[in-house]
C-alpha cells in the first residue's frame, strides 16, 4: 500500500468535456502533460448536485441522509426556523479530522461550509458561506492570514450578479483576481508549511460558468464574439488559471512524492428553462403566502439600510427614519381602500424595477409564507420541496395519512409540464427515500426536482411557473464532475469507464496515504 | 523543542490497561495514538466554534442572494 503525501484540487463546477476539448485544443498545456500518465474519469455527484451538498459528501465520503447538509437554506424542526447551515452543522466526521487522528498533519484551503473554522492539526482558511474574511473563525492558526498577506477585503468581495444586465467585467475582474489570489495562497503554502493532505477548493470556476454560458458560442468555441470585450472566453479564461496552478502542483507534488487529485463536484450544461417551483405550487393552491403590502415591504427596506450603512451612524438614521415614517403614515391610514390602492401601486411600480432595487423590498420567500394555508413548499436553490407534515412543524397542516397522495400529486404537475414543442421540462422528481439513506432523511426535502437543464428561480415579483433563461445563469449544474488522479508511480494514461461516486474519493484518499483502514 | 520532535512520557500501568480496553476494535492501532489524540483535543478550545449569529446569518444570506442562490 502506498504511503504518499496527496494534494487534492477541487475546482467547483469544472466540466470534464471542457476540459477534454481544451486539452486537446492546446489551451490547457499542464493538464495535457499530466492527462499523459494518469488515471482519470466522471465523478457521479450528488442530487441534488449543488456545491453544497456535494462538497460535504466528499468531505466525509457519505451522503446528505448522514450528512444532514441538504441545501442553502436548512429548515429545523420542531421550531421551524430557516437557517443557513455552517460547519457546526455537518454531522459526520470529515477527512482532516480522521486524519488528524492519525497524526496526519492537514491543510485545508477555501472549502464550502468550513466557517467557522476548527482547530486542527495543520492549517485551515474558510470557503463559501462565509460572512467575511475580516474576523477571526476564518482561518486557523491566528495569524495565518498575516503571514501569508491574505487580501481579505477582496476574498470578502461579492458582485450582485442577478442585478447586472450585459456588462460582466466588474464580476469578471473580481473572480478572477480571487481565483488568482486563492492560488497564490495555496501555493505559498504548500511550498512553506508542513501537511501530508492539502485540499484547496476554488468556487470562482462555478460562478463563471453559470452567468458567463451563454457567451460561449457552440458551448466551448472561444471565437470572438466582440473585440471589445472577452465574455466569450471567460470561462476559458477561468480553466486556464486553473491549469496555470495544476502546472505548479505538480512541481511541488513532484519533490514531495505526492499524488494528485484534481476534481470537480458537477458538471455544468446550458440551462433550457427556468422553473419557478413555489407559482406552481401557488396555482394548484398548495401554498399561500401573506398579502405583500407597503408595511411588509418598507419595513424591508428598514432593515436592508440597517444592515448595508451600519457603519454610518447619521445615513443610517437618516434613512431609517424616512422610512419608518412613511411607514407610519401608511400604517395610521384608516381607509382601507386608500390602502389597498397605495398597495396595488407599490406592487405594479415594483415590478418595472430594476432587480437591485427590486431586491431591497423583496422579503425571503419563507417569512410570507401563510402556513395555515400551505400544504408544500420549496426554499434553497436544489430544487427540494417540503411538505408542511403537522405535528413535524409549528402550524403544520398535512395530516400523515395524506402525505404520500400529496406527494404523488405534485410529481404528477410537475412531471405534466411541457416546453413550447411539448417535450417535456423535467426529468425527474425524486422521492426523498429514492436518493437518501441515514438518520437525517426526515431532514431531506420529501420531493426533489431533478436539476438536469433547469434553473429554479424565487424571485417573489415574477408570477410565471416556466420561463426562458434568465441572463445571470445560462450554465447550470449536470450530474457529472472531472476526476483526475496522479499518482506518483502511474506511467500511462487509463480511463476509468465506470462514473466513480462522489463519496468514494476519500477512501482513494485513505488508500494513498497507507490509512486505508480509517474508520 | 522542534515540532516533530518526540518525548517519552510516564503513565501509570492502571491507566495503560484501561486505554488497551478502550482501543480494542477501535481505529486506534496504538496506545501512543489513543494518548495523542486525546492530548490534542483537551488542548483545543472548542469557543471559536459557534453557530452563525444574526449577523453573518444575514451576510451569507445576502451573498447567496447576489449569487442568485436564493
Amino acid at each position: 500500500m502506498p504511503n504518499n503525501k496527496v494534494i487534492v484540487v477541487a475546482l467547483d463546477g469544472v466540466a470534464l468535456d471542457l476540459v477534454l476539448r481544451w486539452t486537446k485544443e492546446g489551451y490547457l498545456p499542464n493538464i495535457k502533460n499530466l492527462l499523459q500518465t494518469v488515471s482519470y474519469g466522471t465523478i457521479n455527484s450528488t442530487n441534488p448536485p449543488i456545491s453544497i451538498q456535494a462538497w460535504s459528501t466528499f468531505m466525509t465520503g457519505r451522503g446528505a441522509g448522514e450528512t444532514c447538509i441538504f441545501d442553502y437554506v436548512q429548515r429545523d424542526f420542531p421550531e421551524g426556523s430557516f437557517r443557513c447551515p455552517s460547519s457546526n452543522d455537518l454531522k459526520i466526521e470529515t477527512i482532516w479530522s480522521k486524519l488528524n487522528k492519525l497524526d496526519k498533519k492537514t491543510g485545508v484551503l477555501f472549502f464550502p461550509l468550513t466557517y467557522p473554522v476548527e482547530k486542527l492539526n495543520g492549517f485551515m482558511i474558510s470557503g463559501l458561506l462565509t460572512p467575511s474574511y475580516n474576523c477571526e473563525k476564518v482561518a486557523f492558526p491566528e495569524g495565518i492570514l498575516k503571514k501569508y498577506n491574505v487580501d481579505t477585503d477582496l476574498l470578502s468581495r461579492s458582485i450582485d450578479i442577478p442585478a447586472v444586465k450585459n456588462d460582466y467585467r466588474d464580476f469578471l475582474d473580481i473572480s478572477m483576481k480571487q481565483l488568482k489570489e486563492k492560488s497564490r495562497i495555496a501555493l505559498e503554502m504548500l511550498n512553506s508549511e508542513s501537511w501530508d493532505l492539502f485540499m484547496v477548493h476554488f468556487f470562482e470556476t462555478d460562478a463563471i460558468s453559470h452567468t458567463m454560458w451563454r457567451f460561449m458560442e457552440n458551448e466551448g468555441s472561444t471565437k470572438k464574439r466582440n473585440k471589445n470585450d472577452n465574455f466569450n472566453e471567460a470561462i476559458l479564461n477561468a480553466y486556464k488559471q486553473c491549469d496555470s496552478f495544476v502546472g505548479e502542483v505538480v512541481n511541488i507534488a513532484k519533490n514531495n512524492q505526492a499524488s494528485i487529485i484534481i476534481l470537480s463536484d458537477h458538471g455544468e450544461v446550458p440551462v433550457r428553462n427556468t422553473l419557478n417551483i413555489n407559482n406552481l405550487l401557488r396555482r394548484e393552491g398548495l401554498l399561500n403566502y401573506y398579502k405583500l403590502n407597503s408595511k411588509t415591504m418598507l419595513s424591508r427596506l428598514a432593515e436592508k439600510i440597517a444592515s448595508k450603512y451600519k457603519n454610518n451612524n447619521a445615513l443610517r438614521l437618516i434613512l431609517s427614519f424616512g422610512c419608518n415614517s412613511v411607514n407610519l403614515v401608511y400604517c395610521k391610514l384608516s381607509s382601507q381602500v386608500v390602502k389597498n390602492f397605495i398597495d396595488s401601486f407599490f406592487l405594479k411600480g415594483i415590478k418595472f424595477l430594476p432587480r437591485s432595487l427590486q431586491s431591497l423590498f423583496s422579503p425571503f420567500q419563507h417569512t410570507m409564507i401563510d402556513w395555515k394555508k400551505t400544504q408544500a413548499y420549496s426554499i434553497g436553490c436544489g430544487g427540494g420541496i417540503w411538505i408542511n407534515l403537522k405535528g413535524k412543524y409549528p402550524d403544520g397542516i398535512v395530516e400523515g395519512k395524506d402525505y404520500d397522495k400529496i406527494r404523488e400529486s405534485i410529481i404528477s404537475h410537475f412531471e405534466r409540464l411541457k416546453d413550447k414543442e411539448g417535450k417535456p421540462i423535467l426529468k425527474k422528481v425524486h422521492r426523498k427515500e429514492g436518493l437518501y439513506k441515514g438518520k437525517y432523511i426526515d431532514c431531506a426535502p420529501d420531493l426533489v426536482i431533478d436539476f438536469e437543464g433547469v434553473h429554479f428561480i424565487y424571485n417573489f415579483f415574477d408570477n410565471s411557473i416556466v420561463s426562458k433563461p434568465v441572463n445571470y445563469v445560462s450554465g447550470n449544474h449536470s450530474h457529472e464532475g472531472v476526476f483526475i488522479l496522479k499518482d506518483p508511480r502511474m506511467n500511462n494514461c487509463k480511463k476509468i469507464e465506470k462514473a466513480l461516486d462522489l463519496k468514494e474519493v476519500s477512501n482513494i484518499i485513505y488508500y494513498l496515504m497507507g490509512v486505508a483502514d480509517v474508520k | 523543542m522542534n515540532e516533530n520532535d518526540k518525548v517519552p512520557v510516564e503513565i501509570p500501568g492502571r491507566i495503560i490497561n484501561k486505554i488497551k480496553k478502550k482501543i480494542e476494535n477501535s481505529e486506534f492501532k496504538t496506545i501512543e495514538e489513543y494518548v495523542i489524540f486525546v492530548l490534542r483535543n483537551s488542548l483545543i478550545d472548542d469557543s471559536a466554534k459557534s453557530t452563525l449569529n444574526p449577523d453573518e446569518e444575514e451576510q451569507v444570506k445576502e451573498t447567496l442572494k447576489k449569487l442568485g442562490y436564493l
